[in-house]
């Protein structure tokens, strides 16, 4: 075992968890009972540009562990720029908690003024790619620092499209300079929801562009005539994710591993153990690796 | 479609739940049908939406029940889409709503419980800031008591309501246990506040109500006092005085002659 792996297990810090990681003596980090080393703690940055008990509790969590922030409300993939007011709160959080790592998704959710909080497709082309590498520089100016791009769940293509999911991300990353944050959840259920194969999905990644990775868990749901998975973050990671992500470590290396749990959130020792298995995981691949 | 066209277009089927301006562009693959690949969309996005109200209206919402509450909650949201990503300051016009929504009539105090929510989320989610020093008044010399102007602290929110909302919001809170509290028993004169970390919930009197009003529109202690001694000619102001330093209601001074 490489002592860096201690470092690359993630949770998301959630309010309900406040108490029991922060305030009580915690028992999270503490091998001994079977619980993982937490390397690190994930936020979504819009819950904190605010004051009150959030930022008290995010400035608690800032002295104890490392902190990510992944945004999901800028709106990175909109036609229209991104919001310099947004942005202007993301940077004066960032400089007063200091980010091991920045991330948003490749997706929109502004149109106009109405803002949709939940994470729309994009057409897999030409102009896309234009537009999400215009509003990533204008933000990795701003901040004085490169993201990451977070590859979405989607449950629809549109005629528009020229071209797959990953080299679309690709071209992107290569454009902007910005990095990849890899969903191996959405992966999978890209692959169910459009018919395509998840571990060509991984394979068309050069190494290198990964980050980080999140896992979680997602539902089934039946339509008429088939059945389409939805990115619901409501429920432990299934068999199949965990077996493509193996295969990820497997082609990536030992990545920082976060497991999201954003609805229905459980107990801080159920997310623990979670987190656990992806310790686990990464512990097996590096050693698979360095064999 | 060009990028923004298909942004409006995606935008408007989802927000009327009609996918017509967008389904031509819609190419789903295997089983499922545009339409209903495009229902997902419609129901996540409607669904947060939803639930961010629900969290913020909990009151309100258990007044009158999970159905009427979605029912209320799928006429509003249409209109009244976020104009900001951060969706725990999403529903302002919230209560103003329930203020005209036709089956809401018959509980007249609706409204009024979401507006006393609605001021809960905003000092819960107001700036940090510091108490004024009851030293910094003992430096003031007794000529200048009459100039004096107090900033309120960035959380205080004050509140009148025909209805007893804090007395219902804290029964909804305790999720109905206890007797059920009279609605008829006045009006309310409410400070709502986050000196610290905990928002807290305070009765005032009618003049210490006012007092306070008159101060947070920016007028002088000689203006605002007269206006609470108006109300109540025994208002007590020393005592005021005593009681909001301990509470920490002021944050600072300003403007003084």
């Amino acid at each position: 075992m490489q002592p860096a792996q201690k470092d690359l297990t993630g949770i998301g810090l959630r309010s309900a968890h406040y108490k029991a990681l922060l305030d009580e003596q915690p028992a999270i980090g503490w091998p001994e009972i079977g619980w993982p080393e937490i390397g690190w703690l994930e936020i979504h940055p819009e819950n904190y540009f605010c004051g009150g008990v959030h930022t008290h509790y995010l400035g608690k969590a800032r002295e104890r562990y490392p902190v990510s922030f992944h945004a999901v409300g800028l709106s990175l993939g909109s036609s229209e720029p991104v919001s310099r007011n947004h942005l202007q709160k993301l940077k004066a959080l960032a400089d007063r908690f200091e980010p091991v790592r920045i991330s948003d998704h490749a997706s929109w959710s502004a149109s106009g003024n109405a803002h949709f909080n939940d994470l729309l497709p994009l057409p897999y082309n030409q102009e896309s790619i234009e537009t999400l590498c215009r509003n990533i520089t204008i933000t990795q100016e701003t901040l004085g620092r490169t993201i990451l791009l977070e590859n979405p769940s989607t449950y629809l293509g549109f005629s528009e499209s020229t071209m797959g999911e990953p080299e679309f991300l690709v071209e992107i990353a290569r454009r902007s300079g910005c990095g990849l944050l890899l969903d191996i959840n959405n992966i999978y259920v890209q692959a169910h929801n459009h018919g395509s194969n998840a571990y060509d999905y991984l394979n068309s990644i050069p190494r290198g562009l990964v980050e980080e990775i999140h896992l979680a868990g997602h539902m089934q749901r039946q339509f008429s005539h088939g059945t389409l998975l939805i990115d619901t973050h409501n429920q432990p990671v299934c068999d199949g994710v965990w077996d493509l992500y193996r295969a990820a470590l497997h082609r990536f290396g030992g990545v920082p591993t976060l497991i999201e749990w954003d609805k229905d959130i459980p107990a801080l020792d159920v997310l623990a153990g979670e987190a656990k298995k992806a310790e686990t995981i990464l512990i097996q691949e590096q050693h698979y690796e360095a064999a | 479609m060009k990028l923004h066209e298909l942004q409006r277009a995606f935008a408007d089927a989802i927000v009327q739940n009609s996918p017509d301006s967008i389904l031509s562009s819609i190419n789903g693959g295997g089983s499922v049908s545009p339409a209903e690949r495009l229902s997902v969309y419609h129901n996540n996005s409607i669904g947060n939406l939803t639930d961010a109200l629900s969290d913020t209206f909990s009151a309100t919402r258990k007044l009158v029940g999970d159905g009427f509450f979605r029912s209320m909650v799928k006429m509003f949201i249409p209109e009244h889409m976020p104009a900001e990503a951060d969706l725990n300051r999403y529903g302002a016009g919230f209560p103003s709503f329930i203020r005209q929504y036709p089956p809401a009539q018959p509980l007249p105090y609706l409204a009024d419980v979401a507006h006393f929510e609605w001021l809960w989320n905003e000092a819960f989610l107001a700036a940090d800031d510091t108490a004024l020093a009851p030293q910094e008044i003992a430096m003031i010399s007794p000529q200048q008591y009459p100039s004096m102007r107090f900033r309120l602290r960035t959380s205080a929110r004050l509140m009148h309501a025909a209805y007893p909302v804090d007395n219902l919001w804290h029964f909804c809170e305790a999720n109905g246990e206890g007797d059920a509290p009279d609605i008829n028993t006045g009006d309310v004169f409410l400070l709502l506040m986050r000196p610290q970390l905990e928002v807290i919930t305070l009765r005032l009197s009618h003049a210490e109500y006012l007092l306070l009003l008159w101060l947070s529109r920016g007028n002088t202690y000689e203006v605002s006092a007269g206006h609470a001694l108006q109300e109540d000619a025994t208002f007590d102001l020393t005592a005021f005085f005593t009681k909001h330093f301990e509470l920490k209601t002021f944050q600072s001074l300003y403007d003084m002659k």
